[in-house]
Formats: structure tokens, C-alpha cells, sequence
């Protein structure tokens, strides 16, 4: 209590100095954190993509062909039959489902009247259950009609509304690409910020996309998702993953084909990180340093102004230590003291910086910090409270405001606690 | 007097001494950001070699064999299929709208299209150093559509006559000194390194036409032509539109069913240049912004702590600027003093700075910011020093002129 008693006084009649650290720090927290909230964004679980931060993604396939003295090699998403064989059946897997590697943009309309184009990905029927997309009509499409190749869709609201002015349209049909499709089902928008099931229009992942090939018979337009059981570790999986990829090379080697291991499958932060090619093993360390090093400089440099203004304002108070330094105060408590009034200030520049990121982030995220939609109907950018807000990054800020009080405040308040009571009085006088 | 400043400096050394190590990080950091911002943004100052305004793309589509609306023509399939995209793109230039029209495969810029391939002498050794180029295929109104540049002062129709004839242009070539030079290729002629079957005559050297605003240009550039009556596998057409008529163009393109589909082929996607640069570009054109973003809040944490710092800096002192009064000293004299201080103290960040800057450029590796002239270091370096130095002089004037405010019988009153 006495040291909000000792900060509150000092605060008021240091107003200057209160601004300048309040507002500097704050300033400090609002950049990590903002930060900090861009990359969180991309990998936070939330709805429809609640296991985000545990899914992992199988994509892409490598493989060099040797052919006497010379060797080629080739890459790209790998096709369906290549995915179940790397990724169906793995243990520790929960959940696994195939979908196209990437959106396609098709045209959708209705028979005489101008199309419009739309994002579209096939999926299979167990994507319904890896993924809560809120159904406002209808169903999601079964097994039975993904083998079947059913002519079938499940469309976003915001599709239904720009093609048939209404939301209730099952049953419709629509035209894609000009062949007629059913609509069975008509799910709430969703962002394009999530990566998977932000799409306007899904397909099911049928036997034409199940036996579609590309080049060399191994790569297609198809990736695994997958959830591992709870507790179930990231490199378990990939070990099982690797080991596939050496079964299939004792047998591939035969024929001078071999695939090359990149690391899959990818957690959520490495997809995100969109650093990696399908012929490159991702390497998040220079992207990671980056934002170190900006973390390192904005914990620096206040602290190193802060640090600077403390000695200052503790010049101020050098009688004050002096004297209770002459009645017993043991230079613990001193050092304990200036670093707790310090952290104070601290704490409230942090929550005021970590307000500001919140807002911001609310309102220019789409701004500056930017997801591919071109070709979503939905254009909303905006993240959620529950994206931004965690305890953990809660705690980040916390964290950030306790080092930056120590960088800043350690220093001065030993050097303040050295002072000889009689030298700290003299001085005063 | 200025011994005496030093003096005084000497005197409070330690002080000193953790200011200029605080402002060496302050002109550091500072001049990291500049040089990345600077990474980021230098493509733009490059010629485009194109001007995107009223340039729109369309999309060539074929109905699918499983739709009830495709037309079987049997044993005529490649020829009347032919003859469809040929009928369309016929109806697109006769349109008023339209002031020219180029089938292309992967001319758009902003496509981040790359076919990577050499032109080499036809009279000479086909595996030898040749140009390294990527390779554009399109239709010779290309030249009109984009307004292609022509480094002997060509128009776009004199280019666009040239590729008529069979003609390839080469594009000025970055970054492969083993590469032949563009200009060493006019005239000559030249075999791509895939296809041998087909020499091209060189007749200019044009701008290269940038895949974005951002990206710095490397190797060359050739355009190669495509027949207008028989155009493969184009898919893409770009358009020029007469000015203004971007509209009238797209209202009636939508509701005009000839116009949009001629049996299996029809267009859509009907996009701005512009608008498609907007899209491609969204995640660069923010990083400049992020960039921005964060140098002012950098530049304002900085000058909160520089305030800070020489405030109480400036506030202990209040007693020595009211003794200097009182012995006479001017208060321009004074001012100056404080002044020259700080500058004094950033001469000594600023000397710091430049040999870590020179050691780290000279021995050591700055990644990605790595320039081809040093200019962009010595002008960030300077513009560095500039705000750090507006920021000292701030900091320590506002204080200084509150400080010399105050009564000197108060101010050593308060001492």
C-alpha cells in the first residue's frame, strides 16, 4: 500500500515524467503486441476452426527421378492415392481429411443470367466433422455421395443471397462452370482469415478428383488434414510420416524414383508462416529472428530510456534513501522498493498499450496485415475479441512489462541502494 | 568555452557515457528500419515498362463435355474450336470500346509468371552463353495494349508491326553479367534454347516489363509472337480500352450474350489491371505500410525517451543556468550551450554508428539488405542522423526554454 502511496505522489508531482514513461511503455506494448496478435491470428483456434492449433497439414510431394548420370526432380501437391498412402492410417490420428490443396475459382450462376466467381474446394465427407460450419439449411454431404460423384454443393449464405436473393435454397440448382449442381446445404460465412474453411462453395471430393494424377503419377491437387489425439506429440507423427516416405522408396528406388522428406506434416504456425515451396523443407528461423529482433529492440530501447529516467528521478530522492538507509532499511528492501513503484508504472503503460493493440487490431488488421480473399465473395477481415484476446496473450504483455521493469529499474535502484547514508544526506544538502 | 563544455562533459562521464551508448541503439535501430523500409520499396523507383491505366484482362473458358450446353463437333473438334476463339476475339476488337486486343499465355503483369529460357545465336553453338530471358508469348497487338517501350524510340504500333512480322523483342537484362547483352542480340538472329526448329529475328530492345511494382528486375525479358488466327492455347486476353470506357465495356459485355460466348468458348472475369494489382499486391503494399507503421511508432517511443531522459537532465541543472544568468550569460548563450551538449553527445552515438555500420557492410553480413550501391546506406545514415538529431534538440530545447524561464533568486533558491 505505501508503494502506491510513494508512486501516486510521485506521479502527481512528477507529471512529466509520468506521461513520458506511461506513454513510452505503452507505445513499446502496442508494437509487440500487435505483433504478437498478427501471427496468433493466423494460428488460433477458434470457430469453425477450433483445433487449428492441433491440426496438422500433409501437402506437397518431392521427387527425384535419376536416369543414369542425370537426375531430375519435380514438386508440387501431391494427388489423393500419393496423400492416403503418406497419411491414411497413421496412429495417434484422431481425425484425417482429404480436400483440395488449395481454393479454385470457379464461375457460379443460375441458367441465363450473368455468373459470378466464387472460391471453391472439394472435400470429403469427414471435413464436415474436422471443421464446425454452422448449418442454416440442409446438410453436409455423406460418403455414399462422394463416391458416387454426386453433382451436389453446399454454398455459403453469402452465395445463396447473391445468386437467388434468398438464404433457403436447397434443393436449387445452380450452374458451375455451366454444369448444373444441387444445393444441399447452406452454412453461415466465414472469414477468409481461416486459411481451410474460408471458401464460398464446397464439392465433394469425388472419383474424378480421387483419381486425378499429374505429372509422374504422384502429384495431384489434393492435402491430408489431420488431428492427433489429444496428448499425441507433433514429432511422433512426422517420424511415422518419414518412415512412410522410406517404404515407398525401398520400392520406388527400383525404378530410379525417390521421394524426398520436407518435414511434413506442417502444424498450423508453419502453413501460416507461407515460407516453404513444395521443393523446400520449411525453416521458420528467419522469420522468427525478425520478430526477436524487433521484440529485443522495442524491450531495449525503452528500457534504456526508462533506465535513464529512473536514475534521474531516484537523484531526486537520495535523501530520502539516505535517510532510511540511517534508520536500518536494508538495501534489498531499497532495491525492492524502486523496483516495485517502477513496475507499477509499467503495468499501467502495459495496459494501456495492450487496449490499444486490441482496438487496433480490431479495426486495420485487414490493412496491415492482409489474407488473400480475391476471390471470396466474403470480404470481412476484421478478427474476433476471442482471436485477440488470450490469456496467453495476456500473459505475453505481463511478461514484457516484468523484463522491461527490470531492464530499466535494476540497475539504478542497486546503484541507489550503494549510496552511504551520510554521503546520500550530505548530497541533499 | 568549448573547453570548458568539455570539461564539464569529463566531469560527468558516466551520465555521458550511458547517453551515448543509448543513443548509438536509438541511430542503430534507426537505421535498420530505414534500410529495410528502403529494401522494400526500392523496385518502385524502376520504370514499369507498361502503363496499366485502362488495361483490363478477360478470361477464355470452354464449356466442359459434361454440361448440357457443349456442342460436339466430332471429327471437326480442333478446327471449329479454333474458329470460335478466333469469331470471339474478332468481336472484342470490333467493339467501340476496345482499342486493342492480345491473346496471351503469360503476359499479365502482376501474374508473377516465369518461363525461364535462353535465346541464343542461331550461327552460333546452341548450348553456348546466350540471353537469359523470361519468355513472353502473346499476340502482336500486345505491344499496343501495354504501350511497350521502346529503347530506340519506336511507338507501340511500329513494335507491334515488328512482332506482326515475326520479329522478337528483347527486354535490358539485370543481374546475369555472363548473359548476352540485349543490345549485342538487334538484329541478329536467335533460337530458343527448347525449341530449335524456329529462329526469330531480334528487332528491338524494349523496357522490361515488371511482374510487380516491388520486385526488382533480374535477367531479361523476350517477347515472343503468336499468330492472331491460330492462337493455341491463349487463354488470357488483355484489352486496351478507350479512355473512360471501362463501363460501357463491361455493361455491355455482361448483356450481350454473343458477345460473352460463341458455342464452347466463353469469357469471364472481366478485371481491371489495376484492381488485379491491388489483389496481387496487397500483402507487399502492407508491408510497406506495417513498415511505416512501425518506424512512427519506433520514432515516437524514441523521442518520448529522449524527452525524458533530458528533462531531468535539463531539471538538475536549473541552478547552473540561473548562476550563468546571473554572471551575464545571454540566454541564447545558454541555450546554446545545452544544446551543443546533446549535439556533442550524438556525434559521439554517430561516430559509434558508422563504424558498426561500416564493420558490419565491410565484414560482416546485413542479409537481406543487400544493395548494389552503397547510396542507400549513406542516405539512410544521414537521414538517420537528421531525426535523431531533431529529437535531441527538441528533447533538450523545450526543457532548456522552461529552465531559463525560471527567476535565477528562485531557481538557486530552490538548490
Amino acid at each position: 500500500m505505501d508503494y502506491i502511496r510513494q508512486i501516486t505522489y510521485e506521479m502527481k508531482t512528477q507529471r512529466m515524467m509520468t506521461w513520458v514513461s506511461v506513454g513510452g511503455t505503452a507505445l513499446s506494448i502496442f508494437l509487440v503486441m500487435a505483433f504478437f496478435m498478427a501471427d496468433q491470428v493466423r494460428i488460433v483456434g477458434v470457430s469453425p476452426e477450433s483445433d487449428r492449433d492441433r491440426i496438422l497439414t500433409g501437402e506437397n510431394i518431392s521427387v527425384r527421378i535419376v536416369n543414369g548420370k542425370d537426375s531430375t526432380s519435380s514438386s508440387g501437391a501431391a494427388s489423393y492415392e500419393t496423400c492416403r498412402k503418406l497419411y491414411g492410417g497413421l496412429d495417434g490420428i484422431e481425425k484425417i481429411s482429404y480436400m483440395s490443396a488449395w481454393p479454385e475459382t470457379y464461375n457460379a450462376g443460375l441458367p441465363g443470367r450473368k455468373s459470378v466467381p466464387v472460391s471453391v474446394r472439394h472435400t470429403d465427407e469427414a471435413f464436415w466433422s474436422l471443421y464446425e460450419l454452422r448449418f442454416l439449411y440442409g446438410q453436409p454431404y455423406d460418403e455414399a455421395s462422394c463416391e458416387s460423384g454426386e453433382r451436389i454443393v453446399v454454398i455459403s449464405r453469402s452465395l445463396a443471397r447473391s445468386l437467388f436473393q434468398e438464404e433457403d435454397v436447397v434443393g436449387r440448382d445452380i450452374l458451375l462452370q455451366h454444369v448444373p449442381y444441387r444445393v444441399i446445404g447452406v452454412i453461415e460465412d466465414v472469414s477468409p482469415m481461416m486459411r481451410t474453411t474460408g471458401t464460398d462453395l464446397f464439392l465433394p471430393l469425388g472419383p474424378k478428383e480421387r483419381t486425378e494424377t499429374g505429372y509422374n503419377g504422384f502429384m495431384g491437387n489434393v492435402q491430408a488434414q489431420l488431428l492427433p489425439v489429444a496428448g499425441v506429440d507433433e514429432e511422433s507423427i512426422k517420424r511415422q510420416v518419414e518412415s512412410r516416405y522410406a517404404t515407398i522408396n525401398s520400392t520406388l528406388g527400383k525404378e530410379g524414383k525417390r521421394f524426398i522428406y520436407h518435414g511434413q506434416p506442417y502444424n498450423a504456425e508453419i502453413v501460416a508462416s507461407e515460407s516453404y515451396g513444395s521443393n523446400t523443407t520449411p525453416d521458420l528461423s528467419d522469420k522468427r529472428a525478425g520478430r526477436y529482433m524487433v521484440y529485443i529492440v522495442m524491450t531495449l530501447l525503452p528500457a534504456i530510456n526508462l533506465g535513464s529516467m529512473t536514475r534521474s528521478r531516484l537523484r531526486h530522492r537520495v535523501s530520502e534513501i539516505g535517510v532510511r538507509r540511517a534508520f536500518g532499511a536494508r538495501r534489498v528492501s531499497i532495491v525492492m522498493q524502486i523496483l516495485v513503484e517502477n513496475f507499477i508504472i509499467t503495468i499501467l503503460g502495459g495496459i494501456v498499450g495492450l487496449v490499444l493493440s486490441i482496438v487496433f487490431m480490431l479495426v486495420f488488421y485487414g490493412t496491415f496485415f492482409p489474407t488473400d480473399s480475391a476471390s471470396m465473395l466474403v470480404n470481412e477481415m476484421a478478427p474476433s475479441f476471442e482471436m485477440l484476446f488470450t490469456w496467453k496473450a495476456f500473459g505475453i504483455a505481463l511478461a514484457f512489462c516484468f523484463v522491461l521493469n527490470l531492464l530499466s529499474a535494476t540497475l539504478p535502484a542497486w546503484r541507489a541502494s550503494r549510496i552511504q547514508p551520510a554521503v546520500a544526506i550530505a548530497k541533499a544538502r | 568555452m568549448k573547453r570548458k563544455l568539455l570539461k564539464q562533459m569529463r566531469n560527468e562521464w558516466r551520465e555521458n557515457l550511458w547517453l551515448v551508448m543509448a543513443l548509438t541503439i536509438v541511430c542503430l535501430s534507426v537505421w535498420s528500419l530505414f534500410l529495410i523500409l528502403w529494401g522494400e520499396i526500392e523496385g518502385v523507383m524502376e520504370p514499369l515498362g507498361f502503363e496499366a491505366k485502362d488495361v483490363y484482362t478477360l478470361k477464355l473458358e470452354m464449356v466442359p463435355e459434361d454440361s448440357p450446353e457443349y456442342n460436339d463437333y466430332g471429327e471437326e473438334k480442333d478446327a471449329m474450336e479454333r474458329e470460335d476463339r478466333v469469331s470471339l476475339m474478332r468481336q472484342i476488337r470490333g467493339n467501340v470500346n476496345v482499342e486493342a486486343a492480345a491473346w496471351s499465355s503469360n503476359f499479365i503483369p502482376y501474374d508473377f509468371s516465369y518461363w525461364g529460357a535462353s535465346l541464343n545465336l542461331a550461327d552460333g553453338e546452341v548450348d553456348s552463353i546466350g540471353y537469359s530471358a523470361n519468355i513472353r508469348r502473346a499476340s502482336p497487338d500486345i505491344a499496343k495494349v501495354l504501350r511497350l517501350r521502346s529503347h530506340s524510340g519506336k511507338s507501340p504500333e511500329q513494335l507491334a508491326e515488328m512482332l506482326s512480322s515475326g520479329d522478337v523483342l528483347v527486354a535490358n537484362s539485370y543481374g546475369d553479367e555472363k548473359s548476352l547483352s540485349p543490345e549485342s542480340l538487334l538484329g541478329r538472329v536467335v533460337i530458343l534454347s527448347y525449341d530449335s526448329l524456329n529462329p526469330y529475328r531480334v528487332g528491338d530492345v524494349i523496357d522490361n516489363v515488371r511482374r510487380s511494382d516491388y520486385e526488382m528486375t533480374w535477367g531479361g525479358m523476350a517477347v515472343i509472337p503468336v499468330d492472331d488466327e491460330n492462337p493455341g492455347q491463349m487463354w488470357d486476353i488483355i484489352l486496351r480500352l478507350k479512355p473512360g470506357k471501362g463501363a460501357a465495356f463491361a455493361e455491355e459485355l455482361d448483356n450481350t450474350p454473343a458477345m460473352q460466348q460463341h458455342r464452347n468458348f466463353y469469357f469471364s472475369n472481366l478485371k481491371r489491371l489495376e484492381d488485379l494489382r491491388d489483389a496481387r499486391l496487397r500483402e507487399p503494399d502492407a508491408n510497406v505500410k506495417t513498415s511505416v507503421g512501425l518506424m512512427i511508432v519506433f520514432l515516437a517511443v524514441i523521442l518520448l525517451g529522449l524527452l525524458g531522459t533530458f528533462w531531468f537532465r535539463v531539471q538538475q541543472r536549473v541552478g547552473e543556468i540561473a548562476i550563468r544568468k546571473v554572471c551575464g550569460a545571454s540566454k541564447g548563450a545558454v541555450f546554446t550551450r545545452i544544446i551543443s551538449e546533446g549535439i556533442l553527445l550524438l556525434v559521439c552515438a554517430g561516430l559509434i554508428s558508422i563504424a558498426v555500420v561500416f564493420f558490419t557492410v565491410r565484414y560482416g553480413s546485413i542479409g537481406y539488405m543487400e544493395f548494389q550501391t552503397p547510396a542507400p546506406i549513406i542516405l539512410s545514415g544521414i537521414v538517420t542522423i537528421l531525426l535523431v538529431g531533431s529529437g535531441v534538440v527538441l528533447s533538450i530545447g523545450y526543457p532548456a526554454w522552461r529552465a531559463m524561464r525560471i527567476e535565477p533568486a528562485i531557481a538557486v533558491k530552490s538548490e
